[in-house]
C-alpha cells in the first residue's frame, strides 16, 4: 500500500471510529430514541437538566400571566425561594414580563415589595402571602395576596 | 428546522457577492453556498449593529428593505461556476450519514448547550423585542452573568431570524449548528479541492465533519456560537492555506470579522492566525486579514464603552496564576481525551504521519498550537480553573482539532 494509500485508510477508519463514538455519546445520555423531545434540554445529559422544568412548566404558566407583571421563578426548598438557575432561564421566556430573581419572592421582604406571580418548580411554594392560581405537571403558579 | 433551514438560506443569499471570487467560483454549488452562508452572516450583523449604534431601530423598512436590495444586488452579481470538482459518490454518502447523525442529535436535544437559556436565548429574544441591541437589557445587574459586552453576532443573527419567522425558535438555534458545521466542511472542501483533489478534499471533508461534529456532542455545542465560530476560523484557514489569490484572502478577512464578533475566543484565533501567518513570512497577508477584524473588535469595545457594559475586554487586568500550569495542563489534557482516548486527536493528526507538504501545513499546524496556547493561558487567568475546564474544554478544542485536520489535508497535497 502506498503513503497516500495508508492516509486515506488511516482517515476513513478514523471517521467510521468518530461515528460510533457520537452514537454512544447519545446513548449515554438516555433515551427515548424515536420520541420527539419535550425540550431542547431533554437529553443534554444523563440526568435531568436543571432547566428543564422551566422549559416545560414556564410557557404553561405564561398564558395566565398578564402582560407586564413582575413574576419570580423559584424552586422552593426548605422555605427558602431558590433560583437554581433559573431567572435567566425565565428571563427569556418571559420577555414581555418584569422579571425578578428569586430573592425578591423570599419570606422576609415586605408584601408591597413582593412579586406578584411566582411559579414554583419541583415542590410547591409555602409562602403565607401567596394563593395558588394554577397547578401544571412538575410546576404551580401562585398570584400575591395584598 | 424550518426555521434554521430558511433563515440559513436567505443569509447566504446576501452574502452571494462572495460568488464573484475566483477562488469561490471554482468551488462546487455546496462550497459557493457554505462561503455565502459566512458571508451573509456577517453581512446582516454588521448591518444590524451598525443600525443599533446609530439608533435607528430594526424594522421592515431599515432593515428589510436594504438586505432586501442587498440579497437582490448580490444575485445579478452571480456569475457560472468554473468547471467545480464533483464528489466522489462514496464520500459524498459518507459525508450526508455524518450528517445525518448530527442532525439526530441535535433533533433530539442531545447536544444542546445550557448556555443557550442562560444569555445567548434571552439576548436574541430580547434584542428581536427590542428591535435593536437592547443596551439597557445588557446593563440590567441582575442580567450580569450574561455577559453584556460580548460580541453580539449570534444574537444578532437569531434576532434576525426571529424578525423574519415572528418569533424565535429554540429548537432552530440547536438545528442550525449541525448545518453550520456541515457548511463549514462544506467551504473548507471548496478551497481545498483545487489544491489536493476531488476525491482527498472530500475524504478530508468528512473527516473535518466528523471530528468538529463529534467536539461539538462531547462539549455539547448546539444552540452555543461555537458552531458559528467554527464556520468562521474553517473558511478562514481554508481560504488562507490552499488560497492564494486575492479573493481567498477577502474571504479570510470577512470570516476573521465574522469570527472576532462572534465569541471572544474569535480574538484570540485571529491573533493566531495572523501571529501564524507572520511566522510563514505572509506579511502583507497578515496586514490584509487583520485590519477588519480589528477594526470591528475596536467598534465594538467603543460602543460597549460608551454604554457603559465593558467588562470582558478587560480581562487582561485580572490576576494571572502561572504556578497553577502543571493542575491546568494535566487537568485539561484529561478532560480534552473526550473519555475516548483521545480519538478525535488521533483522527485529526494521524493523517499527517502519511503526508508530504508540510510546508502548506504549517500555517493551520501553527493555528492549531497556538489555539492549545490561549486556552491554556485562559485557563490560568482563573484563580480556580477546574470548572472552566471541565465545562469548556471539550468544546472550544474543536478548534484546535479543526486546525490539525486541515494541516493534514494540506500535507496530503
Amino acid at each position: 500500500m502506498t503513503r497516500e494509500g495508508a492516509g486515506e485508510v488511516i482517515a476513513w477508519t478514523a471517521i467510521c471510529l468518530l461515528c460510533v463514538a457520537t452514537v454512544a455519546r447519545y446513548a449515554d445520555r438516555g433515551g427515548p430514541y424515536l420520541q420527539p423531545a419535550r425540550t431542547v434540554l431533554e437529553h443534554a445529559g444523563p440526568e435531568p437538566h436543571p432547566l428543564q422544568d422551566a422549559l416545560v412548566v414556564v410557557p404553561e404558566a405564561r398564558a395566565l400571566i398578564p402582560r407586564g407583571a413582575s413574576v419570580a421563578v423559584v424552586r422552593a426548598r426548605a422555605g427558602q425561594a431558590l433560583d437554581d438557575g433559573n431567572y435567566l432561564t425565565a428571563v427569556d421566556l418571559l420577555p414581555h414580563h418584569r422579571v425578578l430573581p428569586a430573592f425578591a419572592a423570599d419570606r422576609g421582604r415586605a408584601i408591597a415589595d413582593l412579586p406578584e406571580y411566582v411559579v414554583a418548580l419541583g415542590t410547591p411554594f409555602d409562602h403565607p402571602h401567596y394563593g395558588i392560581v394554577a397547578g401544571f405537571p412538575n410546576g404551580w403558579l401562585y398570584r400575591v395576596q395584598r | 428546522m424550518v426555521w434554521a433551514l430558511s433563515s440559513l438560506v436567505l443569509f447566504a443569499t446576501l452574502g452571494l457577492l462572495a460568488w464573484r471570487l475566483d477562488e469561490v467560483r471554482s468551488m462546487d454549488i455546496a462550497g459557493r453556498v457554505s462561503v455565502a452562508l459566512a458571508v451573509g452572516l456577517v453581512v446582516v450583523a454588521l448591518v444590524m449593529y451598525v443600525e443599533s449604534a446609530l439608533g435607528i431601530g430594526w424594522s421592515f423598512a431599515t432593515l428589510g428593505v436594504p438586505l432586501v436590495a442587498l440579497a437582490a444586488a448580490s444575485l445579478s452579481a452571480v456569475r457560472a461556476a468554473v468547471d467545480p470538482p464533483r464528489w466522489p459518490r462514496g464520500a459524498a454518502v459518507a459525508f450526508g450519514a455524518v450528517t445525518a447523525i448530527l442532525l439526530y442529535g441535535a433533533g433530539t436535544a442531545r447536544m444542546t448547550i445550557g448556555d443557550l437559556l442562560f444569555f445567548w436565548g434571552p439576548k436574541s429574544v430580547h434584542f428581536f423585542h427590542a428591535r435593536a441591541i437592547d443596551v439597557e437589557f445588557l446593563r440590567w445587574p441582575h442580567h450580569y452573568l450574561m455577559h453584556p459586552d460580548y460580541p453580539p453576532l449570534v444574537p444578532l443573527v437569531w434576532a434576525a431570524s426571529a424578525m423574519l419567522h415572528g418569533g424565535f425558535s429554540y429548537w432552530g438555534a440547536v438545528c442550525s449548528a449541525p448545518l453550520l458545521l456541515a457548511a463549514a466542511a462544506l467551504a473548507f472542501r471548496g478551497f481545498a479541492a483545487p489544491v489536493i483533489g476531488a476525491r482527498k478534499s472530500a475524504l478530508f471533508a468528512t473527516l473535518l465533519l466528523a471530528v468538529t461534529g463529534f467536539a461539538a456532542v462531547a462539549g455539547s455545542a448546539a444552540g452555543g456560537a461555537e458552531p458559528f465560530l467554527l464556520l468562521f476560523e474553517i473558511v478562514a484557514l481554508s481560504a488562507l492555506t490552499f488560497g492564494r489569490g486575492r479573493g481567498a484572502v477577502t474571504i479570510a478577512s470577512i470570516a476573521l470579522a465574522g469570527a472576532i464578533f462572534t465569541k471572544v475566543e474569535g480574538t484570540a484565533f485571529v491573533i493566531s492566525v495572523v501571529l501564524s501567518l507572520l511566522l510563514v513570512k505572509r506579511f502583507r497577508t497578515a496586514l490584509v486579514v487583520a485590519v477588519p477584524a480589528a477594526a470591528l473588535l475596536g467598534s465594538w469595545i467603543v460602543f460597549a464603552e460608551h454604554h457603559a457594559l465593558l467588562d470582558g475586554y478587560t480581562r487582561a487586568r485580572r490576576s494571572f496564576h502561572p504556578q497553577r500550569i502543571g493542575y491546568v495542563l494535566y487537568m485539561t489534557a484529561w478532560q480534552v481525551s473526550y473519555r475516548i482516548w483521545y480519538l478525535p486527536w488521533i483522527a485529526a493528526l494521524a493523517p499527517l504521519a502519511a503526508g508530504k507538504n508540510f510546508r502548506r501545513a504549517a500555517l493551520p499546524f501553527l493555528c492549531g498550537l497556538a489555539s492549545i496556547g490561549y486556552s491554556i493561558v485562559f485557563y490560568l487567568t482563573e484563580a480556580e480553573p477546574l470548572w472552566w475546564i471541565q465545562t469548556s474544554a471539550e468544546r472550544v478544542m474543536a478548534t484546535t482539532l479543526m486546525c490539525l485536520v486541515v494541516a493534514s489535508a494540506a500535507a496530503s497535497e
